[in-house]
């Protein structure tokens, strides 16, 4: 089997004298969806805090793309193709939703516009092949017709959807969604996982979901995550059938 | 931002030009009616003017509010004094190293500033820019406390082309349009882009894998430079150089420029300086107590949200 | 370096500091509260002294002067939250600075209108005028003592009624999580005018207090500001203990600054040169410190949050 994308070895980070991550293990394979889930206050949020860069583990290792990354920064991991979808949409809000995917393309390396983020002279807009990858990344999330309105006054889902069109404009070698579907209603929620459906296979996705209609809709592997702890890693069914998962965390959910 | 600011920020070459052909035309009329007066004046608000969009470059473009820009400034008008005192005092020479002092004092003390925030920011350039004042008033040999006078005006290739106002004006309104139209193309450009990106939402350009920091550093260096070609043309027309170009009051003052002409665009410095300066001349002729009146105009504006004068100008007005 | 010299010097640096601390207090806690960004803070200082003065001379009793001069600060101080300041307060930084700059503006020029430039005096009260024998050699002004003693009784105060009381819990609570005490109830204008208006006392004692040592004139609240800035940002936004520790370290390193730094600097400068560069350098100490602290803590020593 291929190396994994990620691996996280033993991570552990407390607060005092709360654990909120305890040698935490994890890998996510080469085009696989690896869902991780868990009960509030399970140490999810800390978790891709620790993956993204901007929370310094205690202990323990991240290796991403092949690379020893624990030292990193958010910005550096991100340079090596950590994209990344917040559980609040962040998008530029005054930016219309091109200029939004322009931006995240500008700073992918290796992009259409390599070293561009220090171009001082040639207006950004005119940049057609940065233009062109935008258009592109839109389209490929639904938001084509929707390019020149400002991200501020995008609908929840749809800005949810530019962020997803600017994480794919740069390519990542792996894609971490973090909540997507919190507050999202029930059609924009179907059409979001419809999306990622359609992505599935094209990239690996570290997918951290509250919504375990989602998670067993797209996830190949499940990570469930309690207290802290990695309580059970393996295929939804495994972990559908596993007792410690259903009475810490899908007892509070019949339909699953 | 106003559609009208967008418009203007995808043209900055028409912008310049139009800021310049008005100063152009003012000066044109006060050349024809011999107002020496108003020559002075012009200048003045050229130069004015360009260090407020300097500053507006920073605070609409990059969100860098700084409360010291009135140490470029002094810088820019020092170095000119201090190259004067040697002998050097061609345009050729004075302007860029104007330029240069003012920038290298902005890029050596916005990296430290840069590690703050909002009003930390805000208030740590305000104490770098107490301190070049009180290293200024230092320099006793270039008259302390009290300042100096210049020995001339600057010379172009051994030219007296800034002996009468009318010749500074022109070199001022020419730096003015030049700024306006650089400064411009790099809004508009893709590190005008990420400038931007990162005033909005700075959490977010990290995660794409940009660092603002070096952004924002050039953005302090190069307004700061601008800035001090500004204090070089002041000096030039003062025909004198005082640690009060560089008081908190003068700094005070440029925000409340860049704030009065609305920052989301640099043509709102410049409607700032003109209003700032023709306010402190039409006042000034009445009263000795002028500053009252330009206090109660800065107080309606911000109460009245006008922030944004040309929305006034305009008859617009937002809730 | 007589011994003498050193603990007068220790002794005046920390009356500009509590006096320093009576300005950043107030200060501090409407920046922690609102985020809000007043220059015109060193108006109120200003008021306060012009007050205290005019009012001591039509009384012709400190006291009684003093008492009902802080009452007209603390007035003043309601009407400007009421007339500008709480319009202000959820705009950005560029829209405070803008309007606090203005309130200078006007205020300044209208005390200058009133007052005339002249700097107006304001006599130490005769009980407590004079100097004391604090050790041999030692005779330090009462009046700087009685300062002193002000400032430390005012900074207990604050500390019990911050740390003590229902309202000052809020204040704390507002200065680090504005949205969660919203959230309960707190009627987070109300809370607002009412810090204000204290602060703007607290400024205006110091500058009544300051008064009798420096001359009373309208851009006296200027510098005073400026420094309180530095101390609100050197101790961190919003923290009552850290402006103490800020005005203290403030106000000590400024006042030794400036009796030994030409000293000092004969140890490795020639000493014209020594005497050129003492004063700047000891002008700029406060704004060294400042950078410094910042430098390494970006929000100050005891900043409750990134601001």
């Amino acid at each position: 089997m291929a190396d994994p994308i990620l691996r996280l070895e033993h991570l552990a980070k407390s607060y005092g004298a709360l654990n909120v991550t305890q040698d935490v293990c994890l890998d996510v394979r080469p085009g696989e969806v690896h869902a991780l889930i868990g009960p509030n206050g399970a140490g999810k949020t800390t978790l891709v805090g620790e993956i993204a860069g901007a929370v310094r583990p205690d202990a323990g290792r991240i290796v991403f793309a092949g690379r020893d990354v624990t030292h990193l920064g958010v910005a550096a991991r991100a340079r090596l193709g950590l994209g990344r979808v917040f559980q609040v949409s962040q998008v530029i809000g005054g930016f219309s939703a091109r200029e939004n995917v322009m931006l995240a393309a500008l700073a992918h390396q290796g992009g259409p516009a390599r070293g561009g983020a220090w171009r001082m002279w040639r207006p950004a807009r005119a940049d057609a092949a940065l233009a062109g990858a935008a258009e592109a990344a839109l389209a490929r999330v639904g938001l084509g017709a929707r390019a020149d309105v400002p991200a501020g006054a995008l609908a929840h889902g749809e800005r949810r959807a530019l962020e997803l069109a600017m994480a794919l404009v740069q390519a990542p070698k792996l894609l971490l969604l973090d909540e997507p579907m919190a507050g999202t209603g029930r059609a924009e929620g179907a059409r979001l996982t419809d999306l990622l459906l359609g992505l599935k296979g094209t990239l690996p996705m570290l997918l951290v979901e509250h919504d375990t209609r989602t998670v067993f809709a797209l996830a190949d592997r499940i990570t469930v995550l309690i207290g802290g702890a990695v309580a059970i890693t393996g295929a939804p069914e495994a972990v559908r059938a596993n007792a410690e998962v259903r009475r810490a965390y899908l007892g509070e959910e019949e339909a699953v | 931002m106003s559609a009208m600011a967008a418009r203007l920020n995808s043209k900055p070459g028409l912008a310049a030009l139009a800021v310049a052909l008005a100063f152009l035309v003012a000066l044109g009329l006060a050349y024809g009616l011999g107002s020496t007066y108003w020559m002075a004046t012009l200048a003045r608000m050229a130069a004015l003017a360009l260090s407020a969009v300097s500053l507006s470059f920073l605070v609409g473009q990059a969100g860098l509010v700084s409360f010291g820009h009135g140490a470029p400034v002094g810088i820019g008008a020092y170095a000119l004094l201090v190259a004067g005192e040697y002998g050097m005092s061609d345009l050729l020479v004075v302007l860029p190293l104007a330029f240069l002092a003012a920038a290298a004092f902005s890029a050596l003390t916005g990296a430290i500033a840069l590690r703050t925030r909002g009003v930390y920011f805000i208030m740590i350039t305000l104490a770098f820019a107490q301190m070049a004042y009180y290293v200024a008033a230092s320099l006793s040999a270039f008259g302390g406390d009290d300042g100096m006078a210049l020995a001339a005006r600057s010379t172009l290739l051994g030219a007296r082309v800034l002996r009468r106002d009318h010749g500074l004006a022109l070199l001022a309104i020419l730096l003015l349009g030049l700024a306006l139209f650089l400064l411009g193309r790099l809004a508009a450009s893709k590190f005008g882009l990420v400038l931007r990106a990162a005033k909005d939402n700075e959490q977010k350009v990290t995660a794409l894998g940009l660092s603002p920091y070096g952004h924002r550093l050039a953005a302090l260096a190069l307004a700061g430079g601008a800035a001090g070609l500004s204090g070089a043309l002041l000096a030039n027309q003062a025909e004198f150089v005082a640690p009060a170009y560089m008081n908190w009051h003068v700094s005070g003052l440029a925000i409340v420029m860049v704030a009065l002409g609305g920052a989301g665009h640099l043509v709102g410095g410049v409607i700032g300086a003109v209003v700032v300066t023709l306010l402190d001349e039409a006042l000034g002729h009445y009263t000795q107590y002028w500053k009252l009146g330009l206090g109660l105009v800065v107080v309606g504006a911000a109460l009245l949200r006008a922030g944004d004068l040309r929305r006034l100008l305009a008859g617009g007005a937002r809730g | 370096m007589s011994t003498v010299l050193l603990v007068s010097q220790i002794l005046n640096g920390l009356q500009l500091g509590v006096i320093l601390f009576l300005v950043a207090a107030g200060l501090t806690l409407v920046f922690g509260v609102m985020d809000f960004i007043n220059l015109a803070h060193g108006v109120q200082y200003m008021l306060g002294a012009y007050l205290v003065a005019t009012l001591v001379r039509w009384t012709g009793h400190f006291a009684v002067g003093l008492a009902l001069g802080l009452a007209g600060a603390l007035v003043l101080g309601f009407l400007m939250e009421l007339l500008v300041f709480r319009h202000l307060t959820r705009r950005d930084h560029l829209e405070q600075v803008l309007g606090t700059f203005g309130v200078i503006l006007v205020v300044t020029e209208g005390v200058r209108m009133i007052f005339g430039p002249a700097p107006l005096a304001l006599p130490i009260p005769a009980a407590l005028s004079g100097s004391v024998t604090l050790f041999a050699g030692l005779n330090y002004p009462l009046w700087r003592l009685v300062i002193l003693a002000v400032g430390i009784a005012v900074a207990l105060l604050l500390w019990v009624l911050v740390h003590r009381t229902r309202l000052g819990m809020r204040v704390r609570a507002g200065s680090t999580h504005p949205q969660m005490v919203a959230a309960l109830g707190v009627d987070i204008d109300r809370l607002f005018l009412c810090v204000f208006a204290f602060g703007a006392m607290l400024a205006g004692l110091a500058g009544a207090m300051a008064g009798p040592l420096i001359s009373i004139e309208p851009g006296m609240g200027d510098n005073v500001l400026i420094i309180a800035f530095v101390v609100v940002v050197i101790g961190g936004i919003g923290s009552i203990k850290g402006a103490f520790v800020g005005a203290l370290a403030v106000g000590l390193v400024d006042t030794l600054g400036r009796a030994y730094a030409v000293d000092l600097l004969r140890l490795v400068l020639s000493k014209p040169a020594a005497a050129t560069a003492g004063p700047a350098l000891s002008s700029m100490l406060v704004y060294l410190l400042m950078a410094l602290v910042l430098g390494l803590k970006p929000s100050g020593l005891f900043g409750a949050r990134k601001a």
